[in-house]
């Protein structure tokens, strides 16, 4: 089912469930490798280059977890200036699916949550060069949500 | 209710879940309305076979039995009165044969062996102890739950920590005549009723379960002569289009809590109103048939909606709205909705009929309204509606999106969507 929303789209969504060998696209290092959340992302991009935003949250237990997800999606990124006011939110004035997804992670097993951005703000306009810094975010049973830490993205002059 | 205090005991859990899955097309409850229109496998019954009648049905074959339960590897631990040492080859063969008969419904249930435990009662006194001390008991205040513990062979009572709590049982348990030291009393946690807890008659605003996902049950209705109810068309496996998804209430545990079946839900369609690239719909509804067609029986209560406390899916299972009339939701109106994530909330409408993308998908829901209620992930299906006089109220539609965003009733009933349903807003129910 989630692949028919996600399939065809401008923006590539995906979630997927992984085991640590699958990850072959890695385009950064994770926020904390010891979280079991951490998000993905480049440490700089030319200016109108597209990012590529994963967020991934690993089983790090020797149990599975049963994780609730609430919303489809139920995950969100956001950008802040280096200052840390927020200039982009993906689900922004966006509306959310009001559904719950129970899903069991096995250990050592992770999901993956993927996103395809242009650099832009909220406005639409492209960023401008500077440092910023990028979250991930999962929303579980409400109101619980996990974020990651802060990972720290340079936009270049082209 | 005490039950599922018990079965969260892990090995009992196991049993329990087999011997209810084994019997579903017994099984039937018989409060509420019923809806023989609906009930075309399993005719509703005033009797309820469950796991204790089981087991008294295997002690009146095998004397001694004093019940049984799985221990964590999986091995069938049975009581057995004064049982000392190894049990006689014959008893064990007999043992197995009346179990896998009355219990398994013909299936062997121990694949990892069968131990006997030297049993001090056997179940049928339990069992007679269990009647006469229920009603009483469960009468005082504080006390949460009675049962037979399977795991230890006596009865177990559940109480909250008020003080003297354990002396007021022990007084009731010694007025009725069952023995003191066949009987534990533990400390347990108060079980509050909610709208995620196991419901019948079902009702809208009660928690449903498909696949690995929980939503809201919309409101029940009858569509086309069959009864059965209306949830979100993201509520199913896949949106848009029948794919016959289960349901459960309020989860799935085997047969034992399904509910329904789909049977209508509009494929999206393109070009015409819809923005090119885009699938439409002018409802996210489908329908589900209740009961599902092997079973087991289910009550409905059509026309109601469960009415817990404002702010909260705290519910007594007594406190309901009613429908008694249809309308298109109007900008200002006060609306309430009911949801299985954040309960009862309510807001004012704000918008009506704006056309709406779903974020992350290629789907457009048009003419859609918005109201300010609060809602989160699981509220999806939830009845929106305006209180008139209560306990009645005017069906507006279902929830389906974050910032108060739902289907009116009018777009559900359209048709291309589900068409007419009939949700007792006219009266007769």
């Amino acid at each position: 089912m989630m692949a028919m929303y996600w399939t065809g789209l401008l923006l590539l969504l995906s979630i997927t469930i992984l085991g640590f060998d699958g990850c072959s696209h890695q385009t950064g290092n994770p926020s904390r490798p010891e979280d079991p959340l951490s998000l993905e992302a480049p440490d700089e991009v030319e200016a109108g280059q597209t990012i590529n935003l994963k967020l991934i949250w690993r089983n790090l237990t020797d149990k599975p977890v049963e994780l609730t997800l609430g919303g489809r999606p139920a995950y969100d990124f956001v950008v802040t200036t280096s200052e840390g006011k927020e200039i982009w939110r993906w689900l922004a004035g966006q509306t959310v699916q009001d559904i719950l997804e129970i899903k069991t992670v096995d250990t050592g097993q992770k999901l993956e949550f993927m996103l395809e951005w242009q650099p832009v703000d909220q406005a639409g306009a492209a960023l401008a060069p500077g440092h910023y810094l990028a979250h991930g975010i999962l929303n579980l049973e409400p109101p619980a949500a996990l974020k990651t830490k802060p990972k720290p993205l340079l936009i270049r002059s082209k | 209710m005490h039950r599922k205090m018990i079965i969260s005991v892990v090995v009992v859990y196991a049993l329990v879940a087999m011997l209810f899955t084994s019997n579903m097309g017994n099984a039937a409850m018989s409060a509420g309305n019923s809806n023989p229109a609906a009930l075309p496998v399993a005719a509703q019954t005033d009797e309820i076979e469950t796991s204790d009648d089981r087991f008294v049905a295997v002690a009146e074959q095998v004397p001694g039995f004093g019940g049984m339960f799985f221990d964590q590897d999986g091995t069938l631990q049975v009581y057995m009165l004064d049982q000392k040492g190894p049990a006689p080859e014959a008893l064990m063969a007999s043992l197995d044969d009346v179990i896998t008969r009355e219990v398994g419904r013909g299936k062997a249930l121990s694949r990892n062996g069968v131990e006997i435990l030297e049993g001090q009662y056997g179940f049928l006194d339990l069992h007679r102890w269990q009647q006469q001390m229920s009603p009483a008991v469960l009468d005082l205040p504080g006390v949460v739950f009675t049962d037979i513990d399977e795991t230890t062979n006596r009865l177990r009572v559940g109480i909250t920590d008020a003080p003297g709590m354990a002396e007021a049982v022990e007084k009731s348990l010694s007025e009725l005549g069952v023995p003191l030291e066949a009987v534990l009393i533990s400390e347990t946690k108060e079980v509050w009723p909610e709208l995620r807890s196991r419901r019948r008659p079902l009702r809208g605003g009660l928690q449903i379960n498909f696949g690995g996902f929980l939503c809201t049950l919309g409101f029940v209705a009858v569509r086309q002569g069959v009864t059965g109810f209306v949830t979100n068309s993201h509520c199913t496996n896949t949106q848009g289009g029948v794919e016959g998804t289960v349901y459960h209430q309020p989860s799935a545990s085997g047969t034992t809590n399904r509910i329904g079946q789909e049977i209508a839900d509009p494929t999206y369609f393109t070009g015409g109103q819809c923005p090119a690239g885009r699938r439409c719909r002018f409802s996210d509804s489908s329908f589900a048939r209740v009961p599902h067609p092997s079973g087991p029986a289910v009550t409905t209560a059509l026309g109601t909606i469960a009415r817990p406390p404002v702010g909260s899916f705290t519910w007594n299972g007594v406190d309901t709205f009613t429908i008694t009339a249809e309308a298109a939701p109007v900008v200002g109106q006060a609306v309430t909705k009911v949801g299985r994530t954040t309960g009862r909330t309510s807001g004012t409408i704000q918008q009506t009929c704006f056309n709406v993308n779903v974020a992350g998908s290629n789907i457009t829901q048009l003419c859609q309204s918005r109201a300010s209620f609060a809602s989160a992930g699981g509220d999806s299906g939830s009845p929106v509606f305006r209180i008139t006089a209560l306990p009645n109220v005017t069906l507006v539609g279902i929830h389906w999106g974050s910032g108060g965003v739902f289907s009116p009733i009018t777009g559900i009933q359209m048709g291309g969507e589900l068409g007419a349903v009939n949700t007792c807003a006219g009266g007769g129910c």
